[in-house]
């Protein structure tokens, strides 16, 4: 079964996540939370996920560190890493670029879109767009 | 014959006294002008028209951590480069305009330089003048104080992000819940109060959504603005077909369109040439113009007309709106700034989109501006400066589509 990890230090922001993706869950998606970049990269060595949703600023491994080692991993390089930032300016983009990351959202974001992306990744479709 | 020679010594004497009394004078005067310019705060350059430095004041030395022997007789494009020449070049070439420019000083200062071409009456220069005088001041603080300011709008910016973020997510997602699990338990026949309630609810939600959106752009803009001021903004410059970024704004702005069923009027000039400039940013312009005259259009056409115009492309956006008065078209590229009553009428917008387009016209050379009165619709327009290296040819396109097939 498809599987999404959600990192952000934010606990708001990964509740608010969590509600959003739930429409997936009815689809099997299962859903994983961590609170940093550190625990993250735990979680991915230790069980396949298929998207990543990856906050920048985030204490003691920072979202461009974390995307730099996955996609620098053989075993974890295909993960779809969707980047989710307030940092919106283009040098920031492009060091998104830099570091291979799929899909870059900048916060607020619109939540139809969002859903969008993770259907077409998972090809799964939900009811949210109905 | 001795008294005739006595008359003659006097008159003698008495020119010699006028002369000698004019000279102290003019000494006097001199000294004046010199301790004037030389304790000056700014540093003052002269240049002759070839650029060549004939005067300096010891501020500018200091400046420049130069003695005033190793700026006097050298030519200013070997001591301060390019920039600084083209500047005093210009000067010199219209030498009734005034032109600034930022230049590096000595141990890591910035300086703001103003520079006016030298023209006197008594001499035969035409119009070039007879050289260029350029007044320097110190900046540095001012721009520290911009950096921080800016840094300051970026910091709060990102971190009004991400609480707006759950607002405007957790928003959603009630009205989402609401809609799929309880109000259907709640059917049209329900009772009136009960009906009227789901009704309110529906709408408040709304309101916070939109007013969520609305948040977002205002900061969205602000720090837009901010970048802009500080010259921070990334530039992409490229070659772009004017078609292009009518057709990205009008694809942007097509649903408004539908939602006020006004008509969109295309009007494109056959034979555009290129254009030069950051297409995301003509594009953001465009969309702009087109968003604010949807807005203040209640009833009619919004047409969008691009001519080429001696050495530029001109991009109008007419429409027959609510128009502006006098008084407000005066103000309405000032930041925060919209036409009507800021105490009485609700503010449509951010307040700072004009300002941001002119910023961005401007940058690249161009110029903004509106035409318009009170009941007769606004007509705003800006230039393009044309790429000459580039040809270009597109068949004219003139139609008419109605209720928002823009």
């Amino acid at each position: 079964m498809p599987k999404i990890l959600i990192v952000d230090d934010d606990p708001v922001i990964r509740n608010l996540l969590e509600q959003i993706l739930e429409p997936f869950e009815e689809h099997g998606v299962e859903l994983m939370t961590a609170e940093n970049g550190v625990i993250a990269l735990e979680a991915v060595r230790r069980e396949r996920f298929d998207i990543i949703f990856l906050d920048v600023m985030m204490p003691k491994l920072n979202g461009f560190e974390v995307c730099k080692i996955v996609k620098n991993d053989n075993e974890m390089k295909d993960i779809y890493i969707i980047m989710l930032t307030a940092k919106g300016q283009e040098v920031d983009k492009q060091k998104a670029k830099d570091v291979g990351v799929d899909c870059y959202i900048t916060k607020p974001f619109n939540i139809s879109e969002l859903i969008g992306t993770v259907e077409k990744v998972l090809d799964i479709r939900t009811t949210w767009g109905d | 014959m001795k008294s005739m020679a006595t008359d003659l010594r006097e008159v003698f004497d008495r020119y010699e006294q006028a002369i000698n009394d004019a000279v102290v004078e003019l000494q006097n005067t001199l000294a004046y002008l010199t301790a004037v310019i030389d304790n000056m705060a700014d540093g003052l350059l002269v240049t002759d028209t070839d650029g060549v430095i004939t005067h300096v004041n010891p501020a500018l030395s200091y400046m420049f951590a130069l003695r005033e022997t190793d700026l006097i007789g050298k030519n200013c494009r070997a001591l301060f480069g390019n920039e600084f020449a083209e500047l005093v070049r210009k000067s010199i070439d219209n030498s009734y305009e005034v032109y600034t420019s930022e230049i590096g000083l000595a141990h890591n200062r910035i300086g703001k330089a103003v520079a006016t071409g030298i023209h006197q009456d008594t001499f035969e220069t035409d119009d070039k003048g007879i050289g260029s005088v350029i007044l320097i001041r110190d900046i540095t603080s001012e721009k520290e104080v911009d950096r921080m300011k800016t840094d300051f709008i970026s910091t709060v910016s990102h971190e009004l992000r991400t609480p707006l973020t759950s607002i405007r997510g957790f928003t959603e997602i009630i009205k989402r819940k609401l809609e799929d699990d309880i109000f259907v338990k709640f059917p049209d026949d329900s009772d009136k109060k009960t009906g009227k309630a789901v009704k309110r609810i529906r709408e408040n939600l709304d309101i916070i959504i939109s007013e969520g959106e609305r948040l977002t752009a205002l900061i969205n803009d602000v720090l837009d603005i901010s970048k802009l001021e500080a010259g921070k903004v990334e530039w992409k410059m490229e070659n772009i077909r004017p078609e292009d970024i009518i057709e990205r704004a009008i694809g942007a702005t097509s649903s408004l369109f539908e939602q006020k069923k006004l008509a969109f009027v295309r009007d494109i000039d056959n034979d555009l040439p290129y254009v030069i400039g950051d297409k995301d940013r003509f594009i953001q312009v465009v969309i702009n113009l087109l968003s604010n005259a949807v807005k203040f259009t209640e009833t009619g056409s919004v047409t969008c007309r691009v001519k080429k115009t001696g050495n530029e492309v001109t991009v109008s956006i007419i429409d027959t709106g609510i128009g502006i008065s006098d008084a407000d078209k005066e103000h309405v590229f000032e930041k925060f700034r919209q036409a009507g009553d800021t105490l009485t009428d609700k503010p449509m917008g951010t307040g700072l989109g004009l300002s941001i387009c002119k910023q961005i016209i401007e940058y690249h050379g161009g110029r903004i501006w509106v035409e318009s009165g009170l009941g007769k619709g606004s007509s705003f327009f800006f230039t393009l400066s044309i790429n000459a290296k580039s040809g270009h040819t597109s068949a004219q396109v003139v139609d008419i589509i109605t209720g928002g097939k823009a």
